[in-house]
């Protein structure tokens, strides 16, 4: 079966459009709305192990806000769980931006929008590290295992330097490595940037944008 | 005053990084303190992400580094669903100054990256605090309709009206200032401060 696919600037200008929508639309509609696309959406591209993660997700922090109405310690965790809730339609899009996308296909997307290049570049960058985070903190963890080290309540400051320094010490190389590799890639000309991936807006982009537009103005009209 | 080059800006993509788990640790952590708690987060994210200020200081020092870093964090928002026009203003003036004061070049005192932290998430904190002093109605009213209930909103802009605001204002610099001096204690040794 051939899977959607959608342009990324489509996923981006959904999430950055979704949130000022709460002002214009109803809240609970607006939530429900945006998780039956969203879900759809994810559907329609494959991603049914995202699906999955993000539904028990959802249910969980489902269950902590229902919670917070019966035991008084959980009460305002499920007011803060009850904004959370309305972002997992919006995480489950940006999960894909960061994972699907390469970082080519994304700079060449942001550019689409006309934000500075500067941004684009050090968002791009930034959206590509928090998988290579993980990676890092799980060497940290096996260094200091090897060393035996390990992280304690009993020495914060301590614990937290072992964790840290490294961390900011890696940054800085990774920084000479990904900056190395974009100026042979020519990140820095002052010229119109090309890209191999062709992000052109298709029809199935228009029309995900249709049926979030409808979805809209049908809570608008529906709430008014 | 020196310019940010391609590699200062990639760098501060990757501290933005991390200073963001530090962002999320905070805001999660902060939220079991209730109203106040939700008030201070930005503070307690100062604390921790100090260190990454700081080296970031020493690392770079240059015009722009903290309001890349801020832009960053809320265009990363942004994308994630979660922008607020009044936070974004706000934090983003914050950055600006934070720059004026600590990004002349990568020696400057400790006592002006701390106070420049201070006031970046001073910044950030007044993104809810601002709107709580002077549109609060329309302020509850959005809120409420993402999600919150009317009496969490209700303790939410107790929390940040009149004198608690001025209290969170100054709890919040505090944790900002201390964070960065927390950093220059755990990296001092290796960029041989006097």
């Amino acid at each position: 079966m051939k899977w959607l696919n959608i342009n990324p600037i489509v996923l981006i200008l959904i999430n950055i459009l979704a949130p000022s929508m709460y002002i214009f639309v109803n809240g609970s509609y607006l939530q429900v709305f945006l998780a039956i696309f969203c879900s759809a959406l994810l559907c329609l591209m494959g991603q049914f192990k995202k699906l999955a993660y993000f539904a028990i997700l959802y249910a969980a922090m489902y269950g902590i806000y229902l919670l917070g109405f019966s035991v008084e310690f959980f009460r305002f965790m499920s007011g803060f769980f009850a904004v959370l809730l309305q972002f997992v339609p919006c995480l489950m899009l940006a999960s894909i931006v960061v994972s699907k996308y390469s970082s080519t296909q994304l700079l060449s997307a942001l550019e689409g929008i006309h934000l500075p290049r500067v941004l684009v570049v050090a968002t791009t960058v930034t959206l590509k590290y928090f998988p290579t985070f993980r990676r890092e903190f799980k060497y940290i963890l096996e260094s200091m295992r090897l060393r035996g080290i390990a992280f304690t309540w009993k020495k914060p400051i301590e614990s937290f330097r072992y964790f840290i320094v490294p961390q900011l010490f890696r940054c800085a190389a990774l920084a000479e490595e990904v900056t190395a590799a974009g100026l042979v890639k020519g990140i820095d000309a002052p010229v119109r940037r090309t890209s191999y991936f062709e992000l052109k807006f298709r029809f199935t982009d228009s029309l995900v944008l249709c049926i979030f537009a409808a979805g809209i103005i049908g809570g608008y009209i529906w709430a008014a | 005053m020196r310019k940010l080059k391609i590699k200062d800006i990639i760098m501060v993509a990757l501290l933005t990084a991390v200073y963001l788990v530090f962002y999320l640790i905070s805001g999660m952590s902060s939220m079991v303190f209730g109203a106040f708690g939700h008030a201070i987060s930005p503070g307690v994210c100062g604390l921790l992400g100090g260190c990454v200020l700081y080296f970031m200081s020493r690392k770079i020092g240059k015009f722009g580094q903290f309001t890349i870093l801020t832009a960053i964090i809320m265009l990363v928002f942004s994308l994630m669903g979660a922008g607020y026009l009044p936070w974004l203003i706000t934090s983003m003036i914050a950055a600006v100054i934070a720059d004026f004061i600590a990004s002349k070049d990568n020696k400057v005192g400790v006592w002006k990256v701390a106070v420049a932290s201070g006031i970046m998430h001073v910044g950030q904190a007044w993104g809810a605090i601002v709107p709580s002093w002077f549109f609060v109605e329309s302020y509850k009213k959005e809120w409420i309709e993402r999600g919150q209930t009317p009496e969490d909103m209700e303790a939410m802009a107790a929390m940040t009206q009149g004198i608690m605001g001025v209290l969170a204002t100054v709890v919040v610099f505090a944790l900002a200032f201390a964070g960065v001096y927390l950093g220059y204690l755990i990296l001092r040794k290796h960029f041989k401060e006097n």
